[in-house]
């Protein structure tokens, strides 16, 4: 491994670590509201979060362009502003991977508070915890099991993202250009010994990040699929 | 609100929801006070944690991550007072939790769960307690025992309890108020002094009419294998075996059916309980047969005669009458 491939691998890890972040603290709150909204408006919002499941990247990629290009409303504000370029940079990596994700780390959520019920929340308020105290002392705890699991698979997906990386990353090395891309480059110009390497690799880690999820679920009975 | 209120009516007629509402679970319409304190007006409700109130489900939940000590723990830990870690341990001796403290709740009884909940209700020092069928799988007589500590503590406490139950026996056994609630809606409200002195307008007895005489125990005799309970008004025979569970004051069950009247005393009678009383009121029952409210000193007896015996006998208000109680029931 040289020091281009190494390097993409830690932006790899880098942006998986910071999109995880990210969609955790996102996505518990928008979970806990699907999984107890009677809101007419919660079909739509279920359907925008798992708009990317079924999108071709590319179209999100393509999309994302056009907003933040520099010659967007959008981008040109942001240049202005701020000084922030979202296309081509690691921030606008880390945005398209939050927004990829998202049904990844929502849905397994989700799914684990509607199998926690409202009863735990109900019954602390009964031994009168405040809201806030039941939700670290009670909901935390019981939801722990599904917040690791969905946490790996936000996790694992960002690792195995291309399309909506090589649209709006490009692939400036040291920036934004990540382990999948490498791959991809490799095979292109026929490195076949070190795309192998870098593939094989990356399997074995997804390999065991979802073992881990799926040890996770036994252990708990719950399912969150 | 003072006392235990039974609340009492059909399945799905809407208890669970009323006890929701009271404690905030749920947001009913129109407001709720408790004493001063405004705890619902219109849209607007106090929030569950802040209603001092304890609350035991049906089915005993507790929190599944933590054992029975935890648990305790959760509820003494969020309450501001000086004499939790007392109350703590009062109730886990009085409700026999100490071999159950390090279980899991997932490993317990329907039973054990049952008093953990209670416990739980029980250490907060509630001002009001709201009880969903709290004991329905604890066995018989551990179960009256339990009511009845509860009861004395709340009594010397002025904490007022409402009770769902569907078992007439502990509603009548032990409670002081009774609220009938069907389809969503309240129909019937009573006082167990009302019970005593009115028991043919009580509903908790559909078709079947039953009258209760609070009782204290005089004396096992058990060399006729009976046991004798003093009344107002009277002394009743009971068969030993039924009370031999340490009772000093019950409240006696007889039903309408078991009671008839004769105009004499009758001699040589296999019928135990035999008393003098003053026929109240005639009271109508269906097409062909009657309730006689019976006076007896203070208390008042339900019996179920035919039209056919009324008139053969031309029983009127006032009149003196035997009353022959074929079997008197211990609740307890």
């Amino acid at each position: 491994m040289n020091s281009e491939h190494l390097s993409a691998l830690l932006i790899t890890i880098k942006l998986a670590f910071a999109t995880t972040l990210i969609l955790l603290v996102l996505a518990i709150p928008i979970a806990w509201w699907l999984a107890w909204s009677d809101s007419k408006w919660k079909p739509i919002i279920e359907s925008l979060v798992s708009l990317p499941l079924v999108l071709p990247p590319t179209v999100l990629g393509f999309y994302f362009l056009i907003a933040f290009s520099k010659n967007s409303f959008i981008g040109k504000w942001l240049e202005q502003s701020f000084g922030i370029s979202l296309v081509f940079s690691f921030s606008g990596l880390l945005l398209g991977s939050v927004i990829y994700s998202f049904p990844f780390v929502v849905r397994p959520l989700q799914n684990t508070f509607t199998a926690i019920g409202r009863r735990p929340m109900e019954f602390a308020s009964i031994c009168g915890a405040s809201p806030r105290d039941a939700f670290f002392s009670v909901l935390l705890p019981l939801a722990t099991p599904g917040i690791i699991s969905a946490s790996i698979l936000g996790f694992a997906h960002t690792l195995g993202e291309f399309g909506v990386v090589l649209m709006i990353g490009g692939s400036l090395p040291g920036e934004t250009k990540v382990l999948s891309i490498s791959i991809f480059e490799l095979v292109e110009i026929g490195h076949f010994e070190q795309a192998h390497y870098l593939s094989a690799f990356l399997l074995g880690l997804c390999f065991i990040m979802l073992l881990s999820v799926h040890l996770l679920q036994n252990k708990t009975r719950g399912g969150w699929f | 609100m003072k006392g235990l209120s039974i609340v009492w009516g059909p399945s799905g007629a809407g208890k669970s929801t009323f006890l929701k509402v009271l404690s905030g679970l749920e947001i009913g319409q129109g407001s709720l006070l408790f004493g001063q304190e405004i705890w619902q007006q219109g849209e607007v409700g106090l929030p569950t944690y802040k209603r001092s109130m304890g609350y035991v489900f049906q089915d005993g939940y507790l929190f599944p991550h933590m054992n029975v000590l935890r648990n305790i723990d959760y509820v003494t830990q969020r309450t501001k007072s000086l004499h939790s870690k007392e109350q703590k341990e009062f109730w886990i001796s009085e409700l026999d939790l100490k071999p159950l403290l390090l279980k899991k709740t997932t490993e317990l009884s329907g039973g054990e769960r049952q008093r953990v909940a209670l416990a739980l209700a029980l250490v907060r020092q509630p001002r009001w307690l709201l009880f969903d069928e709290p004991l329905n799988a604890v066995d018989e007589p551990l179960r009256y025992r339990l009511l009845d500590l509860i009861r004395n503590y709340c009594r010397q406490h002025s904490v007022p309890i409402l009770y769902v139950t569907h078992s007439r026996k502990e509603a009548l056994l032990f409670g002081d108020y009774f609220v009938q609630i069907n389809n969503g809606t309240v129909t019937w409200t009573g006082s167990y002094t009302e019970l005593l002195s009115s028991p043919e307008d009580f509903p908790l007895f559909k078709t079947d009419k039953f009258s209760i005489l609070p009782s204290t125990l005089k004396e096992h005799d058990h060399h006729s294998k009976v046991s004798l309970w003093n009344f107002p008004g009277g002394t009743l025979y009971c068969p030993l075996s039924q009370s031999m569970r340490n009772e000093k004051s019950t409240r006696l069950l007889i039903a309408a059916k078991d009671v008839s009247v004769t105009r004499h005393r009758p001699e040589e009678s296999s019928i135990l309980n035999i008393l003098s009383s003053e026929i109240d009121s005639i009271i109508p029952h269906g097409t062909d047969h009657y309730f006689l409210k019976l006076k007896i000193g203070t208390s008042f007896l339900l019996a179920q005669i035919t039209y056919k015996s009324l008139k053969t006998l031309q029983l009127e208000v006032g009149e003196r009458v035997y009353a022959q109680i074929k079997g008197v029931a211990l609740l307890t």
